[in-house]
């Protein structure tokens, strides 16, 4: 029974998680059990072999892939979620106490009308036309046709008003970056995040936000304009070089279908190698394998010269 | 100026409520490689992978309104992971079964996996032999007894974490990897 607990111990000892007293009292026991001390052998060879048969090497294009498709999902989850919650916010949020009564005035409005059409109207429902719609500012976006006939020429349908809003200010400005950062992640036209990317590069350098700094990250990364991402990477070789910037760049080579992305991505980690030598393990690894593998002559050369230079 | 990486979790988390998205991605920028990594090692596939990392996301996501910062964020984080790990149905497998008996005249086929000893054949053979008979033997075990060995071996997780994580005592996470590590052993004595 005594032994058997031992054995027990034994597995914990191999991982470290005796605490002192229990160690030295196992320690003291394996003096004198040649059977414990044997299969506390047996259990490091063990775990030997159990490591050197699993590999730990992560399959880095599958992971990109996964974040890729996540960040898709999580922008279609917030496009449906931000539709509701600016309605919900119009509806129960007036922001200034004379727009309380103009809110007070259309609730009662909107409600005298449900009210209408719920007891009064019952066959020749007609959605209230927006004559105004054409003068006002406010965009229509998202148009849906729920049900539509035609034959009759009649249509139901449903949509997104959405007012601007005009912001002014420097590119500096938190409230500027957040709108900039956001319209890269979420805008669905490229022109837009091409020109969110260059408003971006008219910035300070040094100043560079995180918030623009992930932003930038993800078009190079993520987006599907090949423009988009150029733009993004040229914004990023000209910000400090930290180690996210190198993975990104990475995952660019290794990921990119677009070999001219490819190459500007190894030649800009070809600058930063000349200013501060590259040490980490897995770029170096990428970069071998590029040498080796790559289609691309251009770029099987270039990750040759990067690495001949780290290795004098 | 918002500078993210200087932000604690639960700010992130405060962020990412108040419709931040890029406070929700530099949150998993955090967490994700180590939850495909998880996923990866437990089904040693990198499709099934891909399918548990994706889940569990939706899933954080989704519940981040609901969090009450009662534990740490990463501790939720992999709870939802090993969750979700214990009750997806695999689908893919990477590495195929190569058979552990040790019997000589066994004639089923014996698979050569990649590997970068491509020099020498011979060694290649038996490492990916080897390969092959311990994962046989690691899918051998159930999956909580696969997970918390996993955990344990490959990933360096203390118990008290894994205890956490599987929502379970210490002295079950203890239990499941003796009992893990008394049949790997058995199974892989004749190596």
């Amino acid at each position: 029974m005594e032994h058997d607990k031992y054995k027990e111990m034994l597995v914990l000892y191999s991982y470290s998680e005796l605490n002192k007293e229990e160690r030295n009292e196992l320690d003291r026991h394996m003096l004198g059990c040649s059977s414990c001390k044997d299969e506390l052998e047996e259990l490091k060879k063990l775990h030997e072999l159990v490591t050197a048969s699993i590999s730990e090497e992560l399959d880095e294009n599958a992971f990109f892939e996964s974040r890729q498709e996540l960040l898709a999902e999580i922008r279609s989850l917030n496009r449906k979620k931000f539709h509701l919650s600016e309605l919900w916010d119009f509806l129960t949020t007036p922001t200034s106490g004379s727009l309380k009564l103009a809110y007070s005035l259309a609730s009662v409005a909107i409600l005298f009308t449900v009210g209408y059409f719920a007891f009064f109207s019952k066959s020749d429902f007609k959605i209230p036309v927006d004559k105004d719609l054409a003068k006002n500012e406010s965009s229509v976006t998202n148009l849906q046709f729920i049900d539509s006939d035609f034959d009759k020429g009649e249509v139901e349908i449903t949509y997104d008003q959405i007012t601007p809003v005009k912001l002014k200010g420097k590119v500096n400005d938190a409230e500027i970056q957040k709108v900039l950062a956001r319209s890269l992640i979420d805008n669905e036209n490229p022109g837009i995040r091409l020109k969110t990317v260059n408003a971006i590069l008219s910035e300070n350098k040094a100043g560079t936000s995180e918030v623009l700094k992930d932003a930038l990250l993800n078009a190079m990364m993520y987006d599907n304009n090949p423009g988009v991402r150029k733009e993004a990477m040229n914004a990023l070789c000209n910000l400090q070089f930290d180690d996210k910037i190198q993975d990104a760049m990475i995952h660019v080579l290794q990921n990119d279908k677009n070999s001219g992305l490819r190459i500007q991505a190894i030649n800009c980690l070809g600058v930063k190698n000349d200013l501060q030598k590259i040490t980490d393990p897995n770029t170096i690894n990428v970069l071998r394998k590029k040498m080796q593998e790559d289609e691309n002559s251009y770029i099987k050369l270039r990750a040759k010269t990067i690495l001949t230079k780290l290795e004098s | 100026m918002e500078n993210f990486s200087s932000l604690s979790d639960n700010d992130l988390i405060i962020e990412a409520r108040n419709g931040n998205n890029t406070a929700f991605t530099n949150l998993f920028y955090r967490y994700d490689k180590k939850v495909f990594s998880i996923a990866a090692q437990y089904f040693q596939s990198s499709d099934d992978a891909k399918d548990v990392y994706q889940e569990v996301f939706i899933r954080v996501y989704k519940g981040l309104k609901r969090f009450e910062f009662r534990s740490e964020f990463s501790t939720w984080l992999f709870r939802v992971t090993t969750n979700v790990c214990l009750t997806h149905k695999a689908q893919y497998k990477k590495i195929q079964n190569v058979s552990i008996s040790p019997d000589e005249n066994d004639e089923s086929p014996k698979i050569e996996l990649k590997s970068s000893e491509e020099d020498e054949p011979d060694n290649q053979l038996i490492s990916s032999e080897t390969k092959g008979k311990v994962q046989n033997a690691i899918d051998s075990l159930a999956p909580k007894q696969r997970m918390v060995f996993m955990l344990k071996h490959i990933h360096n997780y203390k118990i008290r974490e894994i205890a956490k994580m599987m929502e379970c005592s210490e002295g079950t996470v203890k239990k499941y990897l003796f009992i893990a590590t008394d049949k790997l052993r058995l199974k892989l004595k004749t190596i």
